[in-house]
């Protein structure tokens, strides 16, 4: 035991606190002798330096977690408001137990939570038939209804003889714009225009493949211009341009011969001028169905070729004109 | 267009948050998607029309356009906004969505259908035509090694509805609102085919009725 001198200690003890107060420095054997001495315990002899003290884990702050959303929504509640736009997946927000995607071996098929195939595809969880029904009511005033009487497309066409086609695009890529938006199409039935045979004949003759005989439409496609409403304009134009340039008549078409005429014409043709020879010859006044018929047969004859049908009516209706049918 | 994305906006301000159309998370897209070649007339048209501003009591109504037609009448003089120019005339609008997904356009056709027989619009013809595979072979590797390739493909779907007799303003509607919620990877193209009557200098026949 050691002593100092007449120093008790108490009194010891008291110097090494005030000196540790002063930030003196003091031997900790001193002091750890001096607690033994306090408690009365075996002093422990330390060979080896101390093992690192392992310090106590740092205790992460546990945040307050707000449970999923779709457990504070009601039953009955607006889904119109909860998802009133185009939006990715939120599986906290969807109530609904959806699964997606390939099961791993010997798993079932993956829930909503950190999906990413749920969140690849586009959803129409906005588009609910309510919210459909509440915004179609809402621009139901900006509609207006289909005029009575041109329900048909015989009465449309009556009215409105005119058909205009325009495309638009709507597409994601660099620029807003398309080329193949410029085209516009009309189409108008020739019957509806005020033509005569003439202006009828120069007509198919201007536009040339433009005008389909099975439905005798002409077809007007311009693209030219780099705006459709130019091109629109352009149509139209066209348009009346033939019109009153197949209305005309030029003094050189008076040089069409009959080699150029595309049909075969009836009135003034050698046939007709034999005919009546023929009817003038005969004593018994021939019956008009059967000129009629004769007409009609060798126009056809001219006009749709020589085959068989043709050339059998022919021959029929000779035979009743001579008088042996 | 912008009338219709106005007056949307303002429909929402007055019935407020419970109960709103698009609620609050509205964000005004680009008014005109389709080429300004071709909104070029429409957006004419619309500016000869004075537009509904935020100054406007919210009972005001707004009149729809005039429209062709001997049996309908023209609208009473007490209307405040000016008499504009007839209402234009489709008798076909054909409508062809293109898509990798066939499940898209499934549940696209189901949100056209069901808003076309909201709004009066006749669905008459949907097609389905054949799938279009774009096929090609690269060589895996940066360097030789020909005899080792890769190959790729791109399936494209295709979906044609088909609406038949529908007016300017309600196509312009109807076609606004399906283009605002087209989805995503689906590609529109739209066909109008406008009746229109003989211009100035052309005679019509005894079969047209003037």
């Amino acid at each position: 035991m050691l002593k100092l001198g007449g120093v008790t200690p108490r009194l010891y003890s008291q110097v090494l606190r005030l000196a540790a107060s002063c930030n003196i420095h003091t031997t900790l054997s001193t002091f750890s002798e001096l607690k033994a001495e306090e408690n009365e315990e075996f002093r422990t002899l330390e060979l080896r330096s101390k093992k690192f003290v392992r310090q106590p884990a740092r205790v992460m702050k546990s945040h307050n977690v707000v449970p999923p959303r779709y457990k504070r929504q009601k039953v009955d509640q607006d889904w119109g408001n909860v998802w009133p736009a185009a939006r990715t997946f939120h599986p906290a927000s969807v109530p609904l137990p959806v699964r997606q995607g390939y099961p791993a071996s010997g798993q079932v098929t993956p829930d909503k939570w950190g999906n990413a195939e749920l969140m690849k595809i586009p959803n129409f969880l906005h588009l609910t038939p309510p919210v459909i029904k509440r915004q179609c009511e809402a621009l139901k005033k900006f509609c207006t209804p289909w005029p009575s009487g041109i329900e048909t497309a015989a009465e449309q066409e009556k009215y409105f003889p005119v058909m205009v086609s325009k495309s638009t695009y709507l597409h994601s890529s660099p620029t807003l714009r398309d080329q193949k938006a410029r085209i516009v199409t009309l189409r108008v039935s020739l019957k509806s225009l005020d033509l005569d045979d003439h202006g009828r004949d120069k007509l198919l003759r201007l536009v040339k493949n433009r005008h389909d005989p099975t439905t005798d439409c002409l077809t007007i496609v311009a693209d030219r211009c780099p705006l459709s409403q130019q091109n629109y304009d352009y149509c139209f134009y066209l348009l009346t341009v033939l019109y009153n340039e197949s209305m005309k008549t030029e003094p050189w078409e008076h040089e069409k011969e009959v080699a150029d005429r595309e049909r075969y014409i009836w009135e003034g043709s050698p046939s007709q001028a034999a005919l009546q020879a023929i009817i003038d010859s005969n004593e018994d006044s021939t019956p008009e169905e059967v000129i009629e018929e004769y007409k009609k047969v060798v126009i056809d004859l001219h006009n749709e070729g020589e085959d068989e049908p043709t050339l059998s009516r022919y021959r029929d209706s000779v035979m009743k004109l001579v008088g042996l049918a | 267009m912008r009338k219709v994305a106005s007056v949307l906006m303002m429909a929402g301000n007055i019935q407020g948050a419970a109960g709103s159309i698009f609620g609050r998370c509205v964000v005004p897209r680009k008014l005109v998607r389709s080429t300004p070649a071709c909104g070029f007339r429409i957006s004419e048209k619309l500016s000869a029309i004075p537009l509904l501003r935020s100054s406007l009591l919210p009972q005001r109504t707004l009149s729809p356009k005039l429209f062709h037609t001997a049996s309908l009448s023209y609208l009473s003089a007490s209307d405040d906004l000016a008499v504009g120019e007839p209402d234009k005339l489709y008798s076909l609008v054909e409508v062809e969505c293109r898509g990798h997904d066939t499940a898209v356009l499934r549940s696209y056709l189901t949100f056209v259908s069901s808003a076309a027989s909201h709004l009066n619009v006749s669905l008459e013809e949907i097609l389905w035509p054949k799938k279009h595979i774009h096929r090609w072979t690269l060589l895996k590797s940066v360097h030789i090694h020909k005899h080792h390739r890769v190959q790729y493909e791109v399936r494209t779907h295709f979906l044609i509805m088909k609406f038949a007799r529908l007016t300017g303003s309600t196509t312009d509607t109807f076609l606004e609102y399906i283009q605002r919620n087209l989805p995503e990877g689906v590609a529109m193209k739209v066909t109008k085919h406008e009746l229109h009557r003989l211009p100035e200098h052309v005679k019509p026949s005894s079969e047209v009725i003037v």
